[in-house]
């Protein structure tokens, strides 16, 4: 006859035992599935709320059209472009557009008092508006429409958006001073725009924007409703000039998407690091579990409990711990993102969704998602150990010591190996989708194969010791109980190597990367004093404005620099012309002193434009500036950490003549020898048209180099707090594996102290093994730290951000990583040993467990 | 015809164990093997105690293992109850052991975190009884090994020879055929010894289960109906 | 709709710039069939029957211009100088409401303009024009309604009021220029297929407000069988009655008779309320002109009773514009001001 066994009450019972004896267990095993979930989950939310919130506001400034011709440069289109378009019969609406980045009060570095802000400043007729972007068609204060109530319209009338008006704090009926392309005018509030809550958007009459802001005769984008077919999109693209192209709100999306896409990515992953050292935490903590409760299991098994059963009773546990862990993670990350969002902003101190304000709404689906993640990784932890538990004969587990490996195994090696070894092929692999993908899987499986490695590593490293023996007897019994057994060992280092690699990996990259900026910088602020004009990239300060500045006394030398926004390809955002005067000073990486071919501009191409557009120097590329593809011979390629999308520097006279633009946007002051700053600032500032007051910034490179660095720290806060959390989960882990040990071996204590071994010289050999294992785990995690370091710096970054930077080891930080870790680790085994041997070692010796 | 145990001779009563012709080795560190035992048979009828001695390392406790099921024999057969239990597969190997076999071991073996009353209902679960009525079958065979009420209490509390009590509570609960005892008084002192064995051993013929005893105790040897000694030959009446 | 612009012009000051509406004033053609951009507003408006295979159909096809009150040195193309509305509607009975279409620009760019010299309103592919063979033509397409028809001309012009002087209230200023071309012969295209009909050409132009007190306005035209046209228009006050009325009467052999407003009686009647404004409309009105001292009565029944329009979205009102017959007639019926009176 056969029974089937009550599993449910059993595992019941059995839960409510171990809850009662290892409470603290227990708890860090859920405690560490929160985190990870939380992290994941967190940063998730995050994510996806600031995307949703630039992704509303870039539909905002859109205007929701089917399809947008668009400049591909701020200098704009003829607006003969539109009659010539609207007549095409598969044209059913049309809406031109003059589109210029403005600026309202007085634009501020970060850190000044200064109140100001950067919007989009977009021209329409609304009548013909109304038709394709009625999202951009005003309501009046009196809240008519706008076609019927037309003249409002014109003359001063702006309408704002509510995130603008949030922001600018002013309400309909009040004047409102817009700055763009030079110029500034006094507009009133004619109401607010119901379709643009997101973006930093004020709309104005077409007429009036060309005449108030420099644009006669130009627009920057005409918004279109085609009859259906791709035949329609054809015909219209045929009908194109140069420096205009097709833009698909598909293009427009992944534009947006591809701003943000590597950062969101690279978090997701860290998040996802985080969940998986939750997972190396729940398996080393579930497998000394088992290995301390074998004879417990055996036992059961005697007693007539099939392995199967036993398996499901252990799942069962991580069950629970997972359900009771991803819970708790959904709860606290949605905690976390709200604090987030509130405290940095949506893009969490990244600086990628500047205007956009984030919303954060509870994903159910997403917090399913991570809930199941951190369910899976409870289960996966869990089931290692529970075939284990499965595979001893419990006739020997029962009267056994419950951990009893055998010294003369030797621990496996080649799993690690062979997952190093496809680690490393995988590093060499290409970006995957335009992410480093592979370059994530390198990382990961490094991670495993190292972590896998460690019992054949401890007992390498120790094999010399051991042989050796000590005369100091603690040191003795420590090496050799960590040489004996070193799966033990593994178990407790995985958690401290994983935590440790991945610390040193991000330590070591975030400090290259800081290292690079900060020599970048040196080398790209080589004047005295620098003037930008923010939000100038429509038109920037006219010739005779600029003769009035290189007057100024105390000058040695003044550069000027046109910067204007140009796209290459519709769905990529746009790249920087910098039209330089005098000696480019950029970091050149690689150049050529071939001639210029006749017919060609020289250029300078930053090395994300490179990569984006695979453009190489000595070849000859076409780009529209001025209306006409221009031939630009590529002479060299700089380094550049400021435009991650690209840039290109031409020669200012050769811009001058390509466009008859002879504005500029910046301009750098060698001073005279002995001149003073800040009176030349002083001069230099009086010497400005009032019109562009509130748009100029002046720096001076120590102030600015500053600035920068400020920011950049800013923005790798998460990165460090996230590293701080994935350590606190290694030390936890060796908290707990220490623990657990200790408490297993009580039997081995109890005999050392019958045969007279005191007991402090028993704290000693644990606070030696703990910090032997600290030390074997900070060292292995430091080597395995430094090859994903290697994998960041030279894959994963380049392949998100297209840019490389040279290796820098922050020495004190990791020498401090190292010792604090052997520290805490033997300090752990300390405290954990005198909690367990209070009293209970001599009992020890009778008691099986 | 159903036999009617508690009327019949134990002599004329179908064994609730038959052995025959056990064989187990066990591969030394060297190379090669070393055998333990051999062509042993054995059985044990209802309500019969045998005591199985011999020296240290003849595999006593192999021996019982392998009557449980737990290590398997290189030759021979066991049958509990006429079951060949090497036949079965592990899952009803396993609720074989939990509905017609009791253990009782050396040292005790009660889970520290679980109450007496869990500790005893334990074998009820695993043979499919639901929790609250092997809880009640746990409490009135506490009662039976004279810890009356004490099913809330935590092992902890408890010296040796009441652990005993308890872990013959487990063996009982179930109303097993036959009582598998490894040195059940090798803890203990011999005053507790003697009260715990007589404890065993009447509570088990209360039941009419068999009990196998492996023990070094001629005390133990002494209050069995039949004395066997293992040795490398085989098993023969001591 | 023909009020509608003008109605919407309220909110701004009279600016001097534009060319006051005088009496004496002759009017010449085919100048006069062109725009007055110097006016504030003017409209092209034709309405008319078609004969199809299916039966009888209303149609409107009207064109507006208007010129803002902006006086500015902005060069940009795009400030808007003058703006062209038009708007086309059909009346099917079989489908019980109106189908229509409407687009608005601002006049430049060769995309929309109303030309000065002869007839030739163009907003996109919308056109109304007058060919060299005297004929007048319209096209007009979307939300699926396609009209490309020819209007031959059958009679001559009528002017309105004293020779094309149209006063439209009791206030000095309150008037238009204003002509008819009744009894044009359509032939065309509704949809694709052929079609024949009667059509109604109204043109008024003017830079002066209705009434302060007016809420509403109604306005009919009739082409009579027996080639007689029949013009009436009265504007009403809060209380229902008439601030103004006015209308003409052109038998068959061309005498014209001038109606002033002693001589029109408008009896409302007939109501019908739209299931989606809520308004009431009386769509049977029951009219009656004095001629020769004699009162003549005409009943009017609509082609169908719900010929509602509601431009509220693009920022006008709610009204009623629809075919009408009468006894031995067919024409144009219009009514504003029942959903709710014309914003003052």
């Amino acid at each position: 006859m056969h029974h089937s066994a009550n599993g449910m009450a059993v595992t019941g019972w059995l839960m409510a035992g171990e809850w009662r004896a290892h409470p603290v267990r227990l708890g860090l095993a859920v405690l560490a599935i929160a985190v990870g979930v939380a992290l994941g989950f967190a940063v998730h939310l995050v994510n996806s709320a600031a995307l949703a919130s630039f992704g509303r506001a870039v539909a905002s400034v859109q205007g929701r059209a089917d399809v947008a011709v668009r400049a591909r440069s701020a200098a704009g289109l003829d607006e003969a472009l539109y009659p010539r378009l609207a007549q095409l019969p598969e044209v059913q609406a049309i809406s031109p557009v003059v589109e210029v980045p403005a600026s309202w009060g007085r634009l501020a570095r970060p850190g000044s008092e200064a109140k100001g802000g950067r919007f989009t400043l977009i021209g329409v007729d609304p009548l013909r508006a109304m038709a394709v972007t009625p999202g951009l068609v005003g309501i009046s204060v009196a809240g008519q429409g706008g076609v019927g109530s037309r003249p409002n319209w014109q003359a001063d009338a702006v309408w704002l958006s509510p995130a603008l008006m949030r922001a600018a704090g002013v309400a309909p009926g009040q004047d409102f001073i817009i700055t763009a392309a030079g110029r500034q005018a006094r507009l009133r509030i004619a109401g607010r725009l119901a379709g643009a809550d997101e973006a930093q958007l004020a709309v104005i009459d077409i007429a009036e924007a060309q005449w108030r802001f420099g644009q006669l005769g130009r627009l920057h984008r005409i918004d279109l409703k085609l009859v259906d077919g791709d035949a329609a999109w054809a015909v219209v693209a045929a009908a194109l000039p140069a420096d205009a192209m097709l833009a698909t709100p598909e293009a427009e999306a992944t534009r947006a998407d591809a701003l943000s896409r590597a950062y969101r990515v690279n978090l997701g992953m860290l998040a996802l690091v985080a969940l998986l050292t939750g997972g190396f935490l729940v398996w080393s903590a579930q497998a000394l579990a088992v290995a301390r409760r074998r004879p417990q299991f055996a036992l059961l098994g005697v007693l007539g409990l099939p392995r199967a059963g036993l398996v499901r009773q252990l799942l069962a546990e991580g069950l629970v711990l997972g359900v009771a862990g991803a819970a708790l993670g959904v709860a606290l990350g949605y905690g976390l993102a709200v604090l987030v969002v509130d405290r940095f902003g949506g893009d969490l101190g990244g600086g990628y969704f500047s205007g956009a304000r984030a919303r954060l709404a509870f994903d159910t689906g997403a917090a399913l998602l991570f809930g199941a993640l951190g369910l899976v990784t409870a289960l996966a932890g869990s089931l290692g150990p529970a075939l284990n538990a499965a595979r001893a004969a419990p006739a020997q587990a029962l009267k056994g010591l419950g951990d009893v490996p055998d010294p003369a195994r030797r621990p496996r090696a080649w799993p690690g190996l062979v997952m190093l070894g496809l680690g490393a092929l995988a590093a060499l692999g290409p970006p995957l989708w335009g992410l480093p993908l592979l370059g994530y899987a390198a990382m990961a499986l490094l991670l495993a194969g190292g972590v896998a490695l460690m019992p054949a590593l401890a007992r390498l490293l120790l094999a010399p010791l051991a042989r050796k023996g000590s005369a100091f007897l603690p040191l003795d019994l420590a090496v050799r109980r960590l040489w004996g057994v070193p799966q033990a060992a593994g178990l407790a280092l995985s958690g401290i190597v994983a935590s440790t690699a991945l610390m040193v990996a991000m330590a070591v990259m975030v400090a290259s990367f800081r290292q690079s900026v900060d020599d970048w910088l040196v080398a790209v602020l080589p004047s005295d004093l620098y003037l930008h004009l923010e939000g100038a990239e429509a038109g920037g300060l006219p010739p005779a404005d600029q003769a009035r500045l290189a007057a100024v006394p105390g000058l040695a030398h003044v550069r000027f620099q046109r910067v204007l926004p140009v796209r290459i390809d519709p769905a990529r955002p746009a790249v920087a012309l910098m039209a330089q005067g005098g000696q480019a000073s950029v970091p050149i990486m690689a150049s050529t002193d071939a001639a210029t071919p006749p017919g060609t501009a020289r250029a300078l191409i930053s090395e994300p434009l490179a990569w984006l557009y695979g453009w190489q120097v000595g070849e000859v590329h076409s780009l529209v500036i001025g209306g006409v593809p221009r031939r630009l011979f590529v002479a060299g390629v700089w380094r550049d950490y400021a435009r991650q999308w690209g840039a290109i520097i031409v020669p200012l006279a050769d811009y001058r003549g390509f466009t008859g633009d002879a504005t500029a946007t910046e301009a750098s002051f060698d001073l005279a020898p002995g001149a003073d700053p800040a009176a030349v600032q002083t001069a230099l500032q009086a010497a400005l048209p009032q019109a562009v007051e509130g748009q100029a910034q002046f720096g001076r490179p120590g102030e600015m180099r500053r600035v920068a660095l400020t920011i950049f720290d800013r923005s790798f806060a998460v990165t460090y707090a996230l590293e701080a959390i994935a350590i606190i989960i290694g030390l936890i882990g060796v908290a707990t594996s220490f623990s657990a040990q200790v408490l297993a071996r009580l039997r081995e204590f109890g005999m050392l102290r019958h045969v007279g071994v005191g007991r402090r010289a028993i704290l000693t050999m644990l606070g030696l093994e703990g910090a032997g294992l600290g030390l074997i785990g900070a060292l292995a995690g430091l080597s395995l730290g430094l090859v994903m370091a290697l994998v960041l710096v030279r894959v994963v970054n380049p392949q998100s951000f297209h840019w490389t930077m040279d290796l820098a080891l922050p020495g004190p930080l990791l020498g401090g990583l190292v010792a604090a870790l052997v520290l805490c680790a033997g300090g752990t085994a300390v405290v954990a040993g005198r909690r367990a041997l209070g009293g209970r070692a001599l009992l020890a010796v009778r008691a099986d467990w | 015809m159903r036999p009617d145990l508690s009327s019949a001779p134990p002599a004329v009563a179908a064994p609730i164990l038959a052995a025959t012709g056990l064989a187990r080795a066990v591969p030394l560190a060297g190379g090669g093997r070393r055998t333990l035992f051999a062509g042993v048979d054995l059985a044990v009828r209802p309500g019969e105690v045998v005591a199985i001695v011999g020296e240290s390392g003849v595999g006593k406790s192999t021996l019982l293992n392998v009557v449980a099921g737990l290590d398997a024999a290189d030759a021979g057969q066991v049958l509990i109850g006429g079951q060949d239990i090497a036949a079965l597969a592990e899952p009803a190997r396993a609720a074989l052991r939990a509905s017609a076999l009791g253990f009782v071991f050396q040292a005790f073996h009660v889970l520290p975190h679980l109450t007496l009353a869990r500790n005893v209902a334990l074998p009820c679960l695993l043979a499919g009884m639901n929790a609250a009525d092997a809880l009640a079958r746990a409490e009135a065979m506490l009662a039976q090994v004279g810890l009356d009420g004490r099913g809330a209490d935590w092992p902890a509390v408890l010296s040796g020879g009441e652990l005993q009590r308890v872990a013959i509570a487990r063996a009982l609960v179930n109303r097993p055929g036959l009582v598998l005892a490894d040195e059940p008084t090798g803890n203990l002192d011999p005053e507790t010894a003697a009260r715990i064995l007589d404890l065993l051993l009447s509570e088990a013929r209360e039941r009419r289960a068999a009990v196998l005893i492996v023990t070094h105790s001629d005390m133990v040897a002494g209050a069995a109906d039949r004395v066997l000694r293992l040795s490398a030959s085989g098993l023969v009446p001591a | 709709m023909r009020r509608l612009l003008a109605l919407l012009m309220l909110p701004l000051l009279l600016a001097a710039t534009f060319a006051p509406v005088r009496p004496g004033v002759p009017l010449r053609f085919p100048a006069d069939h062109g725009a007055h951009p110097e006016f504030r507003t003017e409209w092209w408006y034709v309405t008319g029957w078609l004969d199809t295979l299916q039966g009888k159909r209303g149609f409107q096809i009207t064109f507006f211009r208007t010129r803002p009150d902006i006086d500015t040195a902005n060069p940009s193309a795009f400030v808007p100088r003058q703006v062209i509305f038009a708007h086309a509607a059909l009346s099917d009975p079989a489908a019980g409401r109106l189908r229509h279409a409407a687009k608005i620009a601002r006049e430049g760019f060769g995309l929309a303009g109303a030309r000065v010299g002869d007839m030739d309103v163009r907003l996109d592919d919308w056109r109304l024009w007058r060919g060299r063979d005297g004929r007048l033509h319209a096209r007009v397409s979307g939300e699926g309604l396609a009209l490309d028809l020819a209007f031959t001309p059958t009679q001559a012009v009528i002017l309105q009021g004293d020779a094309g002087f149209s006063r439209k209230g009791p206030g000095a200023g309150e008037a238009s220029h204003y002509y008819s071309w009744p009894h044009l012969a359509v032939a065309g295209r509704l949809n694709g297929k052929a079609v024949t009909g009667t059509a109604w050409l109204d043109r008024e132009w003017s830079s002066t407000l209705l009434n302060p007190k007016a809420v509403g306005w109604d306005w009919l035209g009739l082409n009579m069988d027996d080639g007689s046209a029949v013009t009436l228009f009265r504007v009403r006050s809060a209380k229902g009655g008439a601030l103004w009325a006015g209308g003409s009467h052109r038998d068959k052999a061309g005498r014209l008779t001038v109606l002033t407003p002693d001589d029109v009686r408008w009896q409302a009647g007939g109501w019908w309320q739209s299931p989606r404004s809520k308004a009431r409309w009386p769509v049977k009105p029951v009219v009656a002109l004095k001629l020769a001292g004699q009162w003549r009565e005409l009943p009017v029944v609509p082609l169908m009773p719900d010929q509602e329009l509601d431009s509220r979205m693009s920022g006008g009102p709610v009204y009623w514009e629809g075919a009408v017959s009468v006894p031995g007639g067919r024409g144009y019926l219009e009514l504003t001001g029942y959903a709710s009176p014309l914003r003052m």
